[in-house]
């Protein structure tokens, strides 16, 4: 983070705010820059240390994991450059407040590509677990995988280790890209 | 033919492939950062076991977390396993999972349904809840 003080740019007295925004949002880890494997692999162990003593159980614990390695991985294999030739940084944050674990990402995309991904995600937000199940068995069965590792499966597996639906938003950056934030949650109960 | 043997990483699961000790293994994390290229070596040395198998084969799954990617790729294997056994190979699927992860448990029963070989289910007791 750099804290200057210019208009444009976060200020140093600032600085107390943002914590304060940190905690009310009960965040416990919060990353901003660029994804790669080496980093989804740091966030796993520091997960995993910060999930210690939370009481809840393994089962949990992984279905955040694995929404965790869904989103970061598709924030890394759908990274987009700008024309300015600046990679693009995207914003990854976990938190854990009394009934949910929720797992937020934020990322440039293709302005091109909103609207088939607002499309997939409307249609997963229409299915209940089993039609998503069946949906996911039905990708794997005949899907091939994209060029760039994806199979149209990672939302599908987001939405069924959530349980509930996803919330997302799409703001336009220019009239090339757009912002696309996504946040999952994850019941700390697990239901009988 | 030469055994495949990977140690498992933190993202990457342990793979043994040992025809001479009928032992075929794929354990711990699979989530690779580049799933396909990472199963490339697996998935050929099946189609060459494929071409002289054992009589009789039994594939042991023991995984703690694997992403979407890798999920497919898994079909991809127990596919092949179908063929082995239309060829009039005995062939099972020992499907290992933590007994809390229910997760895990139905992963399994969804590929039992997707493709025509014999699964055995074997939940293990796992570490407690904070040692994962």
């Amino acid at each position: 983070m750099r804290l200057k003080n210019t208009d444009d740019i976060l200020e140093i007295d600032q600085l107390a705010s943002f914590y304060e925004d940190l905690n009310r949002g009960n965040i416990i880890i919060v990353h901003h820059g660029m994804v790669n494997q080496e980093l989804v692999r740091a966030f796993l162990s520091l997960a995993r240390e910060k999930f210690k003593n939370t009481g809840d159980k393994k089962v949990v614990k992984k279905r955040v994991f694995n929404i965790m390695v869904e989103c970061l991985q598709n924030i890394n294999r759908h990274n987009v450059e700008v024309p300015n030739g600046k990679n693009i940084s995207s914003i990854f944050m976990i938190g854990i407040e009394d009934e949910d674990y929720f797992v937020i990402t934020g990322n440039v995309m293709m302005k091109k590509n909103v609207s088939d991904l607002e499309g997939q995600i409307k249609k997963i937000n229409t299915l209940d677990l089993e039609g998503i199940s069946q949906e996911y068995a039905d990708v794997i069965k005949g899907g091939r995988i994209h060029e760039r590792g994806g199979a149209g499966l990672g939302l599908l597996d987001i939405a069924r280790r959530s349980g509930q639906k996803l919330e997302y938003s799409f703001k336009d950056i220019d009239e090339s890209f757009s912002f696309f934030s996504l946040m999952t949650r994850v019941r700390r109960e697990l239901k009988d | 033919m030469d055994s495949l043997i990977l140690e498992g990483t933190g993202d990457t699961p342990k793979v043994v492939f040992d025809k001479g000790n009928n032992h075929f293994e794929i354990s711990g994390c699979s989530l690779p950062e580049d799933t396909n290229a990472f199963f490339e070596p697996i998935i050929n040395w099946l189609e060459d076991y494929l071409k002289s198998p054992n009589d009789s084969t039994k594939f042991e799954f023991a995984l703690e977390y694997f992403n979407t990617a890798s999920s497919k790729i898994f079909l991809d294997i127990f596919t092949r396993f179908e063929k082995l056994k239309q060829s009039g190979k005995q062939v099972s699927v020992k499907w290992v999972y933590d007994e809390d992860d229910e997760d895990m448990e139905m992963a399994g029963q969804e590929y039992a349904k997707l493709c025509d070989v014999e699964f055995e289910f074997v939940p293990v007791e796992g570490d407690d809840d904070d040692d994962f």
